[in-house]
């Protein structure tokens, strides 16, 4: 029904609409407002009527401990009746400061929550109980009320009886009282003074039976003595006076007993009031909850009203939308249609608003890109043929490069096969492998290398390996693991096993032999280097027993040489008789050979000394020079027979050093009598001593045969003797050079040496002249 | 020869228990002029030195027969003031440093290894500390 109108009059419709609904809305929130404004008035009146009624009570039970009664009728008054409640309340709300105007609305809500119509409130049943409840009481209370006043009314009047006969008894007991103190009869006088006495206290302080008797007990006892004594006008008053008396005893008894009842009318009265006013208070509590129970559903009516008001708003507004976006949405859908290349489709919009004028200029639009894409397709059609033609050419070339790739995949394979079967021979060598690359970090960790590191794979694997690997010196422990990179940097493998040992994950410390092995590349380039290693903790504990067992062997050997020679030397001294010049050529011999016999066995001790680490240092001031003078002494005999030349060259300044003169002398024994085995006849000895920083510098040379440059890598090995002196049948144990070796390392001092075959040999030592500190080992090492 | 006609008759009590040492000690003693005595155990060189006042040195071995050896011999012979003045030469193939240094302390006068040293020079030393000892005297 819109669709004929502009969007922009759709708008103002929905917008008045709206407004309607707002004002709708806000009328019956007003209302509400009003209707819980008016509720807490309900409230607040009820209130002031349940104060205004204990109010009435309240005055009540004052009027009656007043003894007021004749006022007593306001409890007729006072008493809550069906039509009171309205009344009342109507009463309140005009009173309490509501002007007229204001009452009339009040007067209509009462109205409408029923409260006016009295039936109303009759007809709720708890109510209608309380309510004839109330007036049951109020008949009760009534009759009490009734009796009350009787017996209130019967009292007085006793009272006033009482107040009569007091006046005539306070008369005559005057005349009585003076007539005895004119005729001064002494008995009188007494007993007319216990008579006032006991009057007083009967009719004044205490109005009971007890003070009563006694009072007419004293009247009875002057009696009798003025009927002994007295005259007879005297009798005539007294016998007047004890009437009077009797007749006020009687009253006192009266006014007591209607006073006891008086009060149990006025407890029942008490009781009659107590249970009327909790009545009263169940009904106010009822007719509170009653208005209570009219507003909520009068509330409930109004949000209902709203309610509904705005379904309708929404409703409406949903028409005014729709009509909108219905539109909007064909034209969408035909739109996405001919995207989709439907060039047939058409929007079906009628109407006079923006978006049917739009969709009209849409439609035509279609039309000329229909004509458009006509032209398009034909020329596509052209195109297609080529592009077939270059599809064909691109396939065979893909079919080339498929060939290709399977080539190359088959040689990844085998790359692949030949990678785990070198990764298989490396498990299962039983040499530790590790492979280190140009930068230092580890690429290959073989199973063995694990096992003997106690290091994981994981753990070591492209990390750099010197915080890894610990290869430390065999006998101090110190860390030794630059090798490898000394190696890499320079290139050059360490073909020789050497000797160290390898600290463990677990700290504990193995002995290993390893080497060193260098990867190059085409171009020469240093691209990794393989360490390969191996546990020779077993190989180290037979050397360790071969060692004992070659010092004990030792020792035992001595004992039987030490008869040789001696013996020998004696039959050379011709203690046994003379002997000619064949026989004592051949002692000589025999004499030679045990001494050799013997230097061999000490340089045996000596080398297992050295090996087992038990050898001592003991080191005191000492000359080198004097050392090296006693070795010449030693050995003169050769150097005379051979005309060797010693050429001596002791600086002055030589100092004094500190050092066990027993392990110098061995030094000096092993390298002078080398030089002097190794000198052809005239050459010369040359020994230079100086001082040289911190140290003494030894250097003794020779004119000798020298060492085989290819050797000279070996000459400080244990029973290493070059070739050319083995040629020459030169004797020697090949164990000197070694054991100077050791000696000079454990004083602290450095060994080097200068040689060339034929030409003659330079051992350069130097000594540190502090020395080094004292060692106690269990064995010395004995002199060549 | 000159030594031979300057100096009274030496004693020399060998304490040795391989038979061939001993007796080639012996003979080139004799051949210097020395007399010898001869005791192979601890026991039999205190029963020597017992019947013998004579004895002017000691020629001793440390592996002795018996249950002592010469460092316990040493040791007993310089607790008695009768005998601790007696000079000992030990003369000995087991040269570990804390024997000699025991010998050196309780107070021998010199420590030889046999295998490296020849009887004559030994002897010599012996002769030449004795009559060092006799200018001490004088």
């Amino acid at each position: 029904m819109f669709s004929n109108l502009k969007i922009i009059h759709k708008m103002i419709i929905g917008t008045i609409l709206m407004v309607l609904i707002i004002v709708s809305v806000g009328y019956f929130g007003f209302n509400i407002n009003n209707r819980i404004d008016t509720q807490s008035r309900i409230v607040e009146a009820s209130r002031s009527m349940a104060i205004n009624i204990t109010e009435g009570q309240e005055l009540l039970s004052r009027y009656l401990s007043a003894d007021n009664l004749d006022k007593m009728g306001m409890i007729e008054k006072e008493m809550v009746s069906k039509s009171d409640i309205v009344n009342a309340w109507i009463k309140i709300l005009t009173n309490n400061k509501i002007t007229k105007s204001e009452a009339i609305p009040i007067e209509k809500d009462l109205e409408v929550f029923g409260v006016t119509n009295q039936e109303n409130i009759l007809s709720d049943p708890a109510l209608e109980k309380i309510a004839k409840s109330i007036e049951l009481s109020k008949n009760q209370l009534n009759d009490i009320y009734l009796d009350l006043i009787k017996v209130h009314e019967d009292k007085i009047k006793l009272l006033n009886d009482f107040d009569l006969l007091y006046q005539k008894e306070k008369e005559q007991r005057y005349i009585i009282k003076n007539t005895i103190n004119e005729s001064s009869d002494l008995e009188l006088t007494r007993i007319i003074g216990d008579v006032l006495y006991f009057s007083k206290e009967a009719l004044y302080q205490y109005r009971d039976q007890e003070h009563i008797d006694q009072w007419l007990l004293s009247i009875n006892n002057l009696k009798n003595e003025s009927e002994l004594h007295g005259d007879e006008i005297l009798i005539n008053l007294i016998n007047e006076y004890y009437l009077i008396a009797n007749q006020m005893g009687g009253l006192v008894l009266e006014i007591e007993e209607t006073e006891k009842n008086e009060l149990i009318k006025k407890a029942a009265y008490d009781d009659g009031i107590g249970k009327l006013n909790i009545d009263k208070d169940k009904m106010n509590n009822i007719i509170l909850s009653l208005s209570t129970q009219n507003i909520k559903n009068t509330n409930i009516f109004l949000f209902g009203i709203v309610f509904l008001a705005i379904i309708i708003g929404i409703i409406i507004s949903a028409i005014i939308t729709h009509s909108i976006t219905e539109p909007i949405k064909k034209l969408v859908v035909t739109a996405k249609k001919i995207a989709d290349g439907d060039l047939a489709s058409r929007v079906d919009v009628r109407g006079n608003d923006e978006i049917s004028q739009f969709a009209e200029i849409f439609n035509k639009m279609v039309v000329k890109l229909q004509k458009a894409n006509k032209e398009i397709v034909i020329k596509l059609k052209n195109q297609a043929g080529e592009l077939a033609q270059s599809q064909e050419s691109l396939r065979n070339q893909q079919k080339a490069l498929v060939n290709v790739l399977e080539d190359v995949e088959q040689e990844r394979r085998e790359a692949s096969e030949e990678r785990d079967r070198i990764n298989t021979i490396l498990k299962g060598i039983a040499d530790g492998v590790i492979v280190i690359d140009r930068d230092m970090n580890i690429i290959l960790f073989n199973k063995k290398a694990e096992e003997l590191s106690g290091l994981s794979i994981n753990e070591v694997l492209n990390k750099n390996y010197v915080n890894l690997l610990n290869f430390v010196y065999e006998d101090n422990l110190l860390l030794k693991n630059d090798f490898i990179e000394k190696a890499i940097k320079d290139g050059e493998s360490l073909a020789l096993t050497t000797q160290a040992s390898l600290v463990r994950k677990d700290k504990a410390a193995i002995p290993i032999n390893k080497s060193v092995s260098i990867i190059k590349n085409d171009e020469g380039q240093v691209v990794a280097c393989v360490v390969v290693f191996r546990d020779v903790t077993k190989e180290r504990e037979i050397d360790k027993a071969k060692t004992e067992f070659v010092s004990l062997a030792s020792h035992q050997l001595r004992t039987p040489l030490s008869s040789i020679s001696w013996y020998t030397e004696m039959l050379l001294a011709g203690d046994a008789g003379k002997i000619n010049k064949e026989q004592k050529e051949y002692l000589t011999e025999v004499y030679a050979g045990s001494r050799r016999m013997v230097d061999l066995v000490n340089s045996l001790l000596n080398v297992s000394r050295i090996e087992l680490g038990t050898f001592a240092i003991d080191p005191k001031p000492m000359e080198v020079k004097s050392v090296c003078d006693a070795i010449i002494k030693e050995l003169i005999q050769d150097i005379t027979k051979k005309n060797i030349k010693i050429i001596k060259n002791i600086s002055k300044d030589t100092p004094t050093i500190i050092a066990d003169p027993k392990l110098i002398s061995i030094i000096f024994q092993n390298l002078l009598s080398n030089s002097v085995k190794y000198t052809l006849p005239g050459g010369n000895i040359k020994i230079n001593i100086e001082k040289d920083n911190q140290d003494i510098a030894i250097e003794i040379a020779d004119s000798g045969m020298g060492i085989p440059a290819n050797q000279q890598g070996q000459i400080f090995s244990k029973m290493f003797r070059a070739d050319n002196v083995r040629m020459t049948d030169t004797e020697g144990t090949g164990l000197g050079l070694y054991i100077v070796k050791a000696i000079v390392q454990n004083s602290g001092g450095s060994i080097s040496f200068k040689s060339k075959e034929g030409k003659g040999t330079a051992f350069y030592i130097k000594l540190p002249i502090k020395g080094v500190e004292k060692r106690v080992g269990t064995k010395e090492l004995s002199a060549g | 020869m000159a030594t031979k006609n300057n100096q009274q008759h030496i004693t020399v009590l060998v304490v040795e228990d391989s038979k061939p040492l001993s007796s080639a000690i012996d003979k080139k003693l004799s051949l210097s002029n020395f007399s010898f005595l001869n005791a192979r155990s601890a026991k039999e060189a205190f029963e020597q030195i017992k019947k013998n006042k004579n004895i002017d040195i000691i020629w001793l071995d440390h592996y002795l027969l018996g249950e002592e050896n010469g460092l316990d011999f040493v040791m007993k012979l310089k607790k008695d003031k009768k005998t601790a003045n007696i000079p000992v030469f030990v003369v000995s193939n087991t040269a570990t440093p804390e024997k000699v240094g025991s010998y050196i302390e309780l107070g021998v006068a010199k420590y030889y290894t046999k295998a490296d040293h020849r009887l004559e020079d030994i002897i010599n030393d012996m002769k030449e500390f004795l009559a060092g000892c006799k200018d001490k005297k004088k």
